[in-house]
Order: structure tokens, then sequence, then C-alpha cells
């Protein structure tokens, strides 16, 4: 039996002004992790602000788990069940960890006894051990995030709405950040809304993705689907000779490439013709030592997505992986 | 079960979302705790107040010593002629209480300032507004959570002194008279100083909340307050208009503390109404300027 989507919209418009922020989205976000992908200005940020009735759509409709936030009782319905990280630092000085996610769990609606016992379990879950003690003007990036995460989660909801939970984060910080998202997605079951601009955070995390382009949703699906095999290239790797392995696949009529990394990457006009090159190789002499269909990246389902656009300056589009690697590796 | 990526273990909630919480005393006592931490500006804040408030309880056991059989009916006449100056002197409770209130109402501007100034600037600033406003949290909600803030501060510095004077005029008092005769007049005092923390409590938070920092509000509140009474005084003098210290609000309680003592200085020929008028559209531009103000931090902005 197919689930029912946790966030449905339909036709959601959205103008400030003279800016048109969202220019039409349909969508149906399915349970379970998904990303949420765009260069900025998308209309991601916009987006969130509607799903918590934070901002009143001018056309269309958007509902969480079957809730419209049209009148007030149901946003403040929805915000039960919603929890929010945002992207900016948002913490008060002069409290201290644990204090903040209980004010925040009873500003919820938890008991004091609740908001109490619960701040300390979903403390202990981001690791944040003594440091709730202490107050929040002396936490690092990495604790103030981790701390966000944890008011997000303190009344337990249905759906966590995350951006950009790994901003600002080093190696080790990122990692243990996406562990957390991860565990709480696969294992935990939480129904997640990730914004990110690094696609390898929203691929290791989410198992869905949406790509929102200049107010309009570009593509959705799952990752599986997304990056599903092309099978009209393959990656080939030869024992020896590649360079003679290339001439002759060319001399047999196909246009082998060099892959970035080892082997040739081969367009062929059918997935079948795949026999073709084991057929090169063996009247030509050469041992194959593999022969893999391509799967497409993320990335390159996001920039096709995002083909057409005006997307002219780099920072103003999601962190591809290699920038992404050459930021975070030490 | 535990979590393979990392060694905590989430747990669910299994209990219940309270359907009525008090969410804005949540939201008021949070900013008060915030408040306490602050020890140092508590001290250098409230000891004037404190002392004042020491002394007018000192004056008001005197005032009714004086009052005593032994004194006014003694054998002694210059006890008789000491008591009768006295009491003549110190007046009533009330007198003393108004008096003790234009004594200390820098400290307790400034105190209110100092603790409320920020509670919506900083909010803005932090962008914590979006923690609150993520959560089933209405704007009148967090109106009134962080009014409930600065007016704790308002009432530690005015309501806790009027109390503790009407508490020493009722011991002193023969036979409890003071609070079984007079306890109007203590719910009048306590009355006029919730008035009074209203309305700066409104004060403080719309100028915080026109403000990108705490210090500008703290510099805001005081910058309105000194302009608008400074500013009357000397436009009164060069127009030779009394109407002109409507502008003022120290000028307007006391106009209201007439009325509501029974006494008159005889210095404010202005009505009551006209007072009352001045102080309520001092209290809509305030609600105005929040409503607009949260609203904008509801939407993100």
């Amino acid at each position: 039996m197919t689930q029912e989507p946790i966030v449905r919209m339909r036709g959601l418009v959205k103008h400030f002004g003279d800016v048109q922020a969202l220019r039409g989205i349909d969508m149906d976000l399915p349970r379970g992790p998904v990303g949420l992908l765009g260069p900025n200005g998308a209309g991601k940020t916009t987006l969130i602000g509607l799903l918590l009735g934070l901002v009143e759509p001018t056309e269309g409709e958007a509902s969480i788990a079957g809730l419209v936030p049209k009148s007030r009782a149901d946003r403040i319905a929805i915000r039960k069940r919603v929890g929010y990280m945002p992207e900016s630092d948002c913490l008060l000085p002069g409290m201290t960890g644990v204090e903040l996610v209980s004010t925040l769990g009873k500003l919820t609606g938890l008991s004091r006894e609740d908001a109490m016992t619960r701040a300390h379990e979903v403390l202990d879950y981001v690791e944040l051990e003594e440091a709730r003690y202490r107050p929040l003007d002396g936490y690092s990036t990495g604790m103030k995030q981790r701390l966000k995460l944890a008011q997000a989660l303190v009344h337990d909801p249905e759906l966590l709405l995350l951006d950009e939970p790994t901003n600002g984060l080093d190696p080790k910080g990122r990692r243990h950040m996406l562990s957390l998202v991860e565990d709480l997605g696969r294992n935990q079951g939480k129904n997640i809304l990730l914004c990110s601009h690094l696609l390898p955070d929203v691929e290791k995390t989410c198992d869905h993705v949406v790509v929102v382009v200049k107010g309009r949703v570009a593509l959705q699906g799952s990752i599986a689907e997304l990056t599903a095999a092309d099978e009209a290239r393959v990656h080939v790797e030869v024992e020896e000779r590649q360079d003679e392995f290339e001439i002759a696949l060319r001399a047999a009529g196909m246009s082998p490439e060099k892959a970035p990394t080892k082997g040739l990457i081969v367009t062929v006009p059918d997935a079948d013709d795949a026999d073709a090159i084991c057929e090169v190789a063996a009247s030509s002499g050469f041992h194959l030592r593999g022969i893999d269909p391509v799967r497409s990246t993320l990335e390159q389902v996001f920039l096709k997505a995002v083909d057409g656009a005006d997307v002219s300056a780099t920072g103003s589009r999601p962190m591809l992986a290699s920038e992404e690697a050459a930021i975070t590796s030490p | 079960m535990k979590a393979a990526t990392h060694t905590e273990v989430y747990r669910p909630f299994r209990g219940e979302l309270k359907t009525f919480p008090l969410r804005a005393l949540t939201l008021a006592w949070s900013g008060v705790r915030i408040g306490f931490r602050k020890k140092l500006p508590a001290l250098l804040l409230f000891v004037i107040p404190a002392i004042a408030t020491i002394v007018t309880c000192f004056l008001v056991q005197i005032t009714f010593e004086a009052q005593n059989p032994d004194i006014t009916q003694g054998t002694i006449p210059q006890a008789k002629i000491l008591g009768a100056l006295l009491q003549e002197q110190l007046g009533k409770v009330e007198i003393q209480v108004l008096a003790l209130l234009r004594q200390i109402k820098a400290f307790v501007v400034l105190a209110m300032g100092w603790y409320g100034s920020g509670l919506i600037a900083e909010d803005r600033r932090l962008r914590a507004n979006l923690l609150y406003f993520a959560r089933p949290l209405t704007r009148w909600t967090y109106f009134l959570g962080k009014l409930g803030t600065v007016c704790f501060w308002g009432f530690c510095a005015v309501g806790i002194p009027i109390l503790m004077v009407s508490s020493v005029a009722s011991f002193a008092s023969p036979n409890w008279s003071f609070l079984l005769e007079r306890w109007p007049v203590i719910v009048k005092m306590e009355a006029y100083a919730m008035m009074w923390v209203l309305l700066h409590g409104l004060l403080v938070l719309a100028i915080s909340s026109v403000c990108e920092r705490r210090n500008q509000a703290l510099a805001g509140l005081f910058g309105f307050y000194i302009l608008t009474s400074i500013g009357s005084t000397a436009m009164s003098r060069i127009f030779d208009g009394s109407a002109w210290r409507l502008v003022s609000i120290p000028e307007n309680f006391e106009r209201i503390s007439e009325s509501m003592f029974g006494f008159s200085s005889g210095t404010r020929p202005w009505s009551l109404e006209a007072s009352l008028w001045a102080l309520g559209i001092i209290v809509f531009v305030c609600v105005a300027i929040l409503q607009v103000q949260t609203r904008k931090m509801e939407s993100g902005r």
C-alpha cells in the first residue's frame, strides 16, 4: 500500500511585492528523508515558511500530514507536529543548552517534567554531554548546530525541517551531524526535509530529492531512480595497453573517452552493444578487467535539472562534490 | 536499539502535548531567568530603590508613632509639638509612597530598560524569532511573554517597595487600622504602580522592536524619555502653554496620582481625561508598533 505523502503542495504561488518567490509548486513529498536542493533564491526558505504557516501563499495550498495551514488553529496544530532547525545561529546567549531545549519544549506544549526529561534525552542523543549546563555563549559552531537539532527534536515531531544542518561545520562535525540525520531518517523513521547546498550531504542522508529552481520544481524523485544506470554508457577497463584498445574501439565505430580516474567510458547506441565491446576485446587480444554501466551522480542529475536556468555565479548554486571535497579534505 | 552511527540512542516521546499550556508565562519566566544571571546590574540598579524604600518605611513607622495617644495626649508638651510637627511634615502614607516613586523613577526606568531593551532587539538580531514562531506560539503570546519579563523587573522596582511600605504601615498602625480601614489606598497605590510599569514596559518593548541591538534600544528609550520630558518643559515655557507638558510621561502620571489620591499641587491645570488620552495615545502607538514588528518577525523577517 502506498503511504500518504507527508507534505502535499498544489499550485503554490508566493509573491513578495514584485518578486515571485514561488511560481506554482506542485509536489508530494514521500515519508522518509527527502532532500530539497536549489540555487540561492530558488525559494527553499519561502517553502519552509509556507509549510510552518509563517508565510501565507498568494495562491495554492500546502498541507502537512493532511493539515492545511489556513486557520490559526491549523497552524498551531501543524507546528506541534513539525520540528524546525533554522540555518542561522538564533540561540539566545545567557541560557544554558538544557534550559533552551526545555524552554522550547514547554513552549511547544510539553509539561515541565516532560520538557526537562526530553531535553536531557535529546541532548544525550546529539552528544552534548556536560556542555548542556554551559551558557550558549561558549558553544562552538558544531555544538550550536547539534543544539539546534536537539531543540527541533524535543517534542518528537512527525516532520523535521532541517535548513543547512552542516553549515559552517568542520569535516568531523559535518560527519557527526550527517550521521545523526541519517540515523533519524533511516533508523528512527523520521520524516525529514533537508535543505542543503551540499549535494553529497543529501546523497548520503536522503532517499528522495526535490530540486527547486526559480520558484518551480525542476526535478523530483527517488535518488536511486534519478541516478539509475545510464545504459547507453559503459565503463571499460582493460588489463594493459589501454591506448591501443581505445584505437581498436574507434576502428569498430565506437567513441570511447578516457574516464576521470581509470579506464574508458564508451558510449554505445544500445545497451546490448556492450557485447560488441567484448567482441572487439576478444578479437584484438585485450583482457577486459571490468565492464560496468555508468550511473549518473546526483551532481549530474542536478546540473541537468538546472540546465537552462541562469546560474551564472558559482556561489549561487549548490556546491558540487568536487568543490566540496576540495574544502573538506584535510 | 542502538544507533549504528553514533553512541547515543534516540528515544521517542510517549507522552502528550498539553492543549492549553501557559506559553506566555514560560516565555516570560525564561526571560526573567536570563536576567537573574546578571547580578552586578541588579545590584547597581536596585540598591538605590531598596535604600529609598527602607528610608520610607522608617518614615511611615515614625508617622504612626507620632499618632500614638501617649504622645498626642501625653503630658510632655515638647513631645506633643514634635508629634504634631511630624504628622504635618510627613503627611499620609500615600503621599510618602508617591514621594518614594518620584525619587526612584529614574532607576525603575533604567532597570526596565536594562533588562527589557534586548528582549525583542536581540531576538531579531540573533533570529531567535525563528525558533519561537516555528512553535505553536502566536504573536499575542510572544508579546505577552516579553511584556511579562519586562514588567517583572518593573514590579520588583516599584510594586515590591509599595507592598513593603504598606506592610510597615499596616504593622505600625494601631489595631491594623491601615490594612482594615484604608485598604483601598493599598489597592490604588498598587494599581497606580502597575499602570506605570505597564506603560513603561510597552514603551521599552516598542523601542526594542524597532532597534537592531540592545544598546541602541536602551539609548533610544532614554532619548525618548529625556526628549519628551525636557522638550515638553522647554516648549511649555517658550510658548507659555501647559498643554505641552502633556507630552511628558511623568507629568501625566503626576496628574493621575493627584486625582487618584485626592490632592492637588496646583501646577498641572489640565484635566485628568487629557492625561489619560495622552498616555492612551502612547499605549496605542506602542501596541501598533509591536503588532507590526512581531508580524514581521513571525514571517521570518
